[in-house]
């Protein structure tokens, strides 16, 4: 294996696909093949990130985590702060799983293995190849943060509706402008960390009572 | 363009300079010939949250434009990084507000101005008040925050209790993540100065860009006859006899620059007036953030307790210089989960590190280790790029480094486990960056004399950070508010009273 900082567009005609079918097809069915494999990368793409993100953050019964909002598409919103990681560099990653596992892709690794190979591409002390290194560890932590950033910054439930004029929506019987995205709906980043958001106007009520006791001026 | 209106005050920015000069000047002044009340009015490019403020519940639209969810994002950004918003940002943070030093009023009169200790006592008397400034109460503290104190004791250091600027204060810690207080307890302009000056008839213009101060030269001096401001898409002018600039350590040198005030190498063929400092001198802080993991929870409540920094120690270089400050910033209740995700004392991955975030934000805290100007380095602003040149030297990582031990130490004593962030590299950001348009006696070295007044052009006038020629005791808003109250004073002695 070897760094290859090839574009998608480059990826794609190193692969030998698009090549060929500039080759032998007419214009409009090579867009169509070139189309269809960009679409194939893509989908490559999207499922090892997916599977980073399933290991970075497990899912258990009982114990929701990164696959269980799977189906509000958290790989996609991951992806968005990923575009600086190169087709080739993803492939590097997933195919660099073969050298210690029987010759299998990181897709085809059971959870198990997944994590072990995280935990050597942070060790490095197996991986000779150091341009090959730098690569894994490179795309490595930039998944990590960017999916611990999105999984705890409370996706799905991250965003506050505004109005044209960027005035955050609030509900129509609200009286004192709650903001929280957070429902009990779902459970999110900050459900698992314990973090609540912003207060209720109840919770507010409480702690005024408790600090007038110490530190107040009406 | 057509001429609007004619005010006798123009004030440029409404932070704490602008703010307190507003109300000043709309209160105490008068037209010196007629004695009738000043028109002033006071210019913002951000928006304005308008409301009679209610400490500990806060107005309607306060409470809904601020929504304390700590990852929104900022509506109206300037490029260097601070928010637009009649009333400014000061108080960040936690409201932490430290006022002039011994060492600031000895600095100040050795840069060739006049502002004393004794020139400055009614403006801190004033500022205290108005900013509500005192210690919190220990019923306050965290376990973390008690620790922290009871630690730097026993190794023998005299430990400081840090002050703050709030008022009604609920201790949900999220004014630590953000600039904004939802509940009016942040002490800030908006809650203090401006509803004050708006009572003695200040004309707040919010959303107004101003793009250049007008500066005719018609006489021996050149004049500042008024600004040009952007609103709704449409350019105005306005003309004013007295034009304050208060737009920060970065807007005001930007402006001037746009006014044709500044370096000839700078503005070349656009040079009206010339004034080398102009951009120049910028003194910022320089810090590390040293954290620990702690086997028992070190902070109080679901949701947050102290939002600031309870305690300090203070480890001053000779004369005052490369001052650290180490403070317990990190003992708070609110850790945003995706910091302590990636925080140095997580675990990689996997059901390790889920585990560690189902209990960590009680138990991880830090220590902010800050340099506060360090002597014989300074920055400047490229313009009119309005980036930052900072790029610090040996002198202050090596010092830093000093402040990083100390917190380790302090850290390690206090039973911390995986001690990290003690050897990283500074941090260096404009805020609380001064100096930028400096106060000064001699014309060839700053920008403004020390009654606030431009060397080089007639009737106008700079007060904010930029003209604070050095400040030692850190943070700089207990130092600008302060200034900004001499410098009201003495515009309105100098200008503004009936002869």
């Amino acid at each position: 294996m070897r760094k290859d900082t090839v574009s998608r567009r480059e990826f794609l005609k190193k692969s030998g696909v698009a090549a060929s079918a500039a080759v032998t097809m007419a214009a409009p069915a090579a867009a169509l093949a070139e189309s269809a494999s960009e679409q194939a990368l893509l989908k490559r793409r999207t499922a090892v990130f997916a599977a980073l993100g399933d290991t970075l953050i497990p899912t258990d019964p009982g114990d929701p985590g990164y696959r269980s909002l799977e189906s509000y598409k958290i790989t996609e919103e991951v992806m968005k702060g990923l575009t600086a990681i190169t087709d080739a560099d993803v492939e590097a990653l997933n195919q660099g799983s073969r050298a210690f596992f029987n010759g299998r892709d990181f897709l085809h690794l059971t959870e198990p293995q997944r994590a072990d190979y995280l935990r050597l591409i942070i060790d490095g002390s197996h991986i000779s190849d150091k341009n090959l290194l730098k690569t894994l560890r490179s795309v490595y932590d930039q998944t990590r943060s960017q999916v611990f950033t999105v999984f705890y910054q409370n996706y799905p439930e991250n965003v506050i509706p505004r109005d044209a004029g960027k005035a955050p929506i609030i509900k129509v019987s609200d009286k004192h402008q709650i903001t929280n995205p957070n429902t009990n709906k779902l459970v999110t980043g900050w459900d698992i960390s314990g973090f609540k958001g912003p207060l209720t106007w109840e919770e507010e009520e409480e702690r005024r009572a408790k600090f007038r006791k110490f530190d107040w001026q009406e | 363009m057509p001429q609007e209106k004619t005010y006798d005050v123009l004030i440029v920015g409404s932070g704490v300079g602008g703010s307190i000069l507003a109300a000043h000047t709309a209160e105490h002044g008068v037209n010196p010939k007629t004695g009738e009340r000043l028109r002033v009015a006071m210019l913002e490019a951000g928006p304005y949250w308008r409301g009679e403020p209610r400490p500990g519940y806060g107005i309607p639209l306060r409470r809904q434009m601020i929504t304390n969810f700590i990852s929104d994002s900022p509506l109206h950004l300037w490029p260097w990084g601070m928010v637009k918003l009649v009333g400014g940002t000061a108080m960040h943070a936690g409201a932490s507000v430290y006022l002039p030093y011994d060492i600031d009023y000895k600095h100040w009169v050795d840069e060739g101005t006049d502002w004393t200790e004794e020139s400055c006592r009614e403006a801190g008397a004033e500022v205290t008040r108005m900013f509500n400034i005192h210690s919190e109460p220990d019923e306050m503290l965290t376990r973390g925050n008690l620790m922290f104190r009871e630690t730097v004791r026993a190794m023998g250091r005299e430990v400081h209790q840090a002050q703050v600027g709030r008022k009604n204060c609920l201790y949900t810690g999220f004014c630590e993540g953000g600039y904004f207080c939802r509940y009016d307890s942040r002490m800030t302009p908006l809650t203090n100065y401006i509803p004050l000056a708006e009572k003695h008839g200040l004309e707040v213009i919010p959303d107004a860009m101003v793009q250049r101060v007008v500066i005719e030269k018609t006489g021996a001096k050149p004049v500042a006859k008024g600004v040009v401001f952007q609103q709704n898409g449409k350019t105005r002018e306005l003309r004013a006899g007295k034009i304050i600039v208060s737009a920060g350590v970065v807007g005001t040198p930007l402006l001037l620059f746009r006014s044709g005030y500044g370096a000839k190498e700078d503005l070349g063929s656009n040079l009206i007036v010339e004034n080398p400092n102009i951009g120049k001198h910028l003194d910022i802080h320089a810090a590390v953030v040293v954290s620990a993991y702690f086997d028992q929870p070190i902070k109080d409540g679901i949701r947050g307790a102290a939002p600031a920094g309870f305690f300090f120690l203070d480890d001053a270089g000779p004369n005052g210089y490369s001052r650290l400050r180490i403070k317990d910033s990190g003992m708070l209740g609110i850790e945003e989960p995706w910091t302590l995700a990636r925080s140095p004392q997580a675990p990689d991955f996997g059901r390790e590190h889920k585990e560690f975030m189902k209990v960590g934000r009680m138990h991880r805290g830090g220590i902010l280790v800050v340099l506060m100007k360090p002597e014989g380095y300074r920055g400047r602003i490229s313009l009119p790029a309005a980036k930052m040149e900072y790029e610090g030297n040996k002198i202050i990582e090596s010092r830093l480094r000093e402040g990083g031990e100390i917190a380790r130490e302090v850290l390690q004593k206090m039973g911390g486990k995986k001690i990290a962030g003690f050897d990283m590299r500074p941090i260096y950001h404009i805020a609380h960056g001064i100096s930028t348009c400096r106060a000064g006696s001699d014309p060839n070295s700053s920008v403004v004399n020390p009654n606030f007044e431009s060397h080089d052009v007639e009737n106008l006038f700079i007060c904010d950070a930029s003209v604070l020629p050095r400040s030692a005791s850190g943070d700089a808003i207990g130092p600008i508010a302060t200034v900004s109250v001499l410098a009201a004073q003495r515009i309105v002695a100098n200008h503004f009273r009936r002869i």
